[in-house]
């Protein structure tokens, strides 16, 4: 008998944490705002969105990319975006989910509609005009169409203005003679740097900057091998912030096998791009070709080098 | 005289032996149940019995109800119950073929993954979810393709090690296994080579399905399993006494009447059947196959007339209890099934290697 004894004391330490709940103060707190939405937001460029509109005060819930602005990061946060648990999600008692494209598993969208939750998942094109379509949409949803069209209009003029102020003439860099060549890289180990090529936003700030990505032919994020890289021959490398935190991350990578012979690497021109709004889309995008055209700008405007 | 009293001993313990797993069984269902309630009430969604007794009642009275005692009825009825009823499903299953397999092979440490089973399943939903990615035509039913192509992948790789382990003068136990690693490292190479091609989306997609997860599980998949899991548990439960034979070795089964080359290729076929079904259904839910049946063992011992339905029992056991953990551990998220199944079972497999090193025998 001692036997099931044991196995049932095993069992029971597996349900000590059981009644742990959710965190749903909240969404019996605030009854009398019935006709409130209570908006879970999944995926960093969603959350960033909803907070450039003002409407910051209707989130409930976000994904663990949601990390910008900071105080998105303290928000409650529901797991990886693309494995959400529809159970975490219902126990917010949210009315709405605005989702990256891809927001999953799977089921999760069915799932929160039979619940009677309204689900919006955003179709991204990742570039400029996907994040003014989103922007848009997003107002839409949010019932601040005016605000949504203010942003757009305030982004697309700040792209405008820093193309015309680094002479770009030609949008696509690959007509124009003599543009320099970019790599942004997401990662690096000593198997090769995972790099951002087509279909990706820092190649759409690459193509707003007039300047070549290396990696243009590689679909997404990927590996690139050291090969390739040499062979490419970037003038200047990007890194993702996230992944230079310590102070000599930027010279030790200049060193990198595939990067000291480049161009870039020989005289370590690199630079650090803030990650969340260089990897996905955010509504700083002009903050990011900003600091992209900046730190191009002394290879064909010496002058604009230092102006800010 | 001697021999009639030691008749009416043997009688006497076999009967104590039936009462003591007559009284393990009952014990064992109701621990299932008791999970089960623990179950309904655990999770990211404060859910009591109390007010989920109310809905309920409700429900049953049909009387209409607001929108917050639907939500607590649409995450018991569509949520909670449907997964945990999949969970005893799938455990049983998972339990009973890895029961299947290590009597089959009579070797303890036997899993139904070493014949290439989760390893081909793995192979082919891989391919589908990149395929899914790459043309988004597909993503319609794509959870059906992803499921379809897991089942097909895992029979497709038993097949493959069948034939190759096939001699002239029946099927070699030691080829089985080869076969099996061999099939598992190319199932792990196309694996790898999927993932290489793959963009970041399916790259992803491919690792959380390798974890396992019974997330995505309605009434509509429970009523596919359970349906073709009823005959497959029946068909193990008539297995118990081949198995009991084959414990024996394959050729004093033989001397006892058992077609053991029929029998070996049947065993294989059911086992690999039940475990691509939960597979492609579930995703890889790792161990319990292997550590239920030792569980089982040290409880029941080793006469499958009472091993076999216990495996099945403890399975579903485990199962429910792993579901639970899996959400109600870390709430809001939730935990992939298979990392709870595997830190359990992992472990307790390095114990089991340890306590055979020592020279112990393993139960």
């Amino acid at each position: 008998m001692y036997k099931y004894l044991s196995f049932i004391l095993c069992l029971t330490t597996t349900f000590i944490h059981a009644p742990v709940q959710a965190d749903v103060s909240a969404s019996t707190s605030d009854k009398g705002a019935a006709h409130s939405m209570r908006i879970i937001a999944s995926g960093g460029s969603i959350t960033e969105v909803i907070y450039a509109l003002g409407k910051e005060q209707y989130i409930v819930a976000t994904d663990s990319t949601s990390l910008y602005p900071a105080e998105a990061a303290a928000l409650p946060k529901l797991g990886y975006f693309r494995q959400l648990s529809t159970e975490g999600i219902l126990g917010f008692a949210p009315t709405h989910l605005f989702g990256a494209q891809a927001t999953g598993p799977e089921t999760l969208a069915t799932q929160l509609e039979s619940a009677g939750i309204k689900v919006h998942i955003f179709t991204e094109q990742r570039d400029l005009s996907g994040l003014q379509q989103m922007i848009s949409e997003m107002g839409q949803l949010l019932d601040t169409p005016n605000k949504a069209q203010a942003l757009n209009t305030q982004i697309e003029q700040q792209v405008a203005k820093l193309k015309y102020e680094a002479r770009i003439r030609s949008q696509d860099p690959r007509e124009k003679q003599g543009a320099i060549t970019a790599l942004f890289v997401m990662s690096d180990s000593d198997r090769g740097l995972t790099v951002a090529g087509g279909n990706t936003v820092p190649q759409s700030l690459f193509d707003d900057a007039g300047i070549i990505n290396a990696a243009k032919d590689l679909p997404d994020y990927k590996v690139m091998d050291n090969e390739s890289i040499l062979a490419a021959n970037p003038d200047i490398i990007f890194v993702a912030s996230h992944r230079a935190k310590e102070p000599d991350a930027l010279a030790r990578l200049c060193q990198h096998p595939a990067l000291k012979a480049t161009n870039a690497g020989r005289n370590c021109v690199i630079s650090t791009m803030e990650s969340s709004s260089a990897l996905g889309l955010s509504p700083r995008y002009p903050d990011a070709l900003k600091r992209i055209i900046q730190k191009t700008a002394a290879f064909y405007a010496p002058e604009l080098a230092h102006a800010q | 005289m001697h021999s009639k009293a030691s008749a009416v001993n043997l009688q006497l313990s076999l009967n104590a032996r039936r009462q003591r797993h007559l009284r393990g069984f009952v014990f064992g269902s109701i621990l299932a149940g008791v999970i089960l309630l623990v179950g309904m009430q655990s999770g990211s969604f404060e859910q009591s019995a109390g007010i989920l007794a109310d809905v309920i009642l409700q429900k049953v009275h049909q009387q209409t109800l607001s929108q917050e005692q639907y939500l607590q009825w649409y995450v018991f009825s569509e949520l909670r119950a449907p997964r945990m009823v999949m969970a005893m499903f799938i455990g049983a299953l998972l339990a009973m073929s890895g029961c299947a397999m290590q009597g089959l092979v009579r070797n303890p440490l036997a899993d139904p993954g070493l014949i290439g089973i989760s390893g081909g399943a793995a192979a082919a939903a891989a391919t589908a979810l990149a395929l899914i990615n790459h043309f988004p035509e597909l993503e319609a039913g794509g959870q059906y393709l992803i499921a379809f192509s897991a089942f097909i992948g895992a029979l497709l790789a038993v097949w493959i090690v069948l034939i190759v382990a096939r001699t002239p003068a029946g099927m070699a136990i030691s080829s089985l296994i080869l076969a099996g690693v061999a099939v598992n490292a190319l199932a792990g190479t196309h694996i790898g080579a999927i993932s290489y091609m793959a963009n970041d989306d399916a790259l992803r997609q491919i690792t959380y399905w390798t974890m396992g997860s019974l997330g995505g599980v309605t009434w509509s998949k429970v009523l596919f399993v359970g349906a073709l899991s009823v005959p497959i548990i029946g068909l193990y439960m008539h297995l118990r006494q081949p198995l009991n034979l084959f414990a024996l070795g394959e050729n004093e089964a033989q001397c006892m009447g058992l077609e053991v080359n029929k029998y070996k290729r049947f065993i294989l076929w059911v086992v690999a059947f039940s475990v691509a079904l939960a597979t492609a259904l579930c995703g890889i839910i790792g161990f319990v196959g292997l550590v239920v049946p030792h569980i089982a063992r040290t409880l029941f011992g080793a006469d499958h007339k009472y091993l076999m339905p216990a495996c099945g029992l403890l399975g579903a056991i485990l199962m429910l209890a792993a579901d639970t953990a899996s959400r109600a551990l870390f709430p809001p998220l939730e935990i992939p099934i298979g990392i709870v199944t595997s830190a359990v079972g992992a472990p307790f497999f390095l114990y089991l290697l340890a306590k055979q090193k020592r020279g112990g025998a393993i139960a």
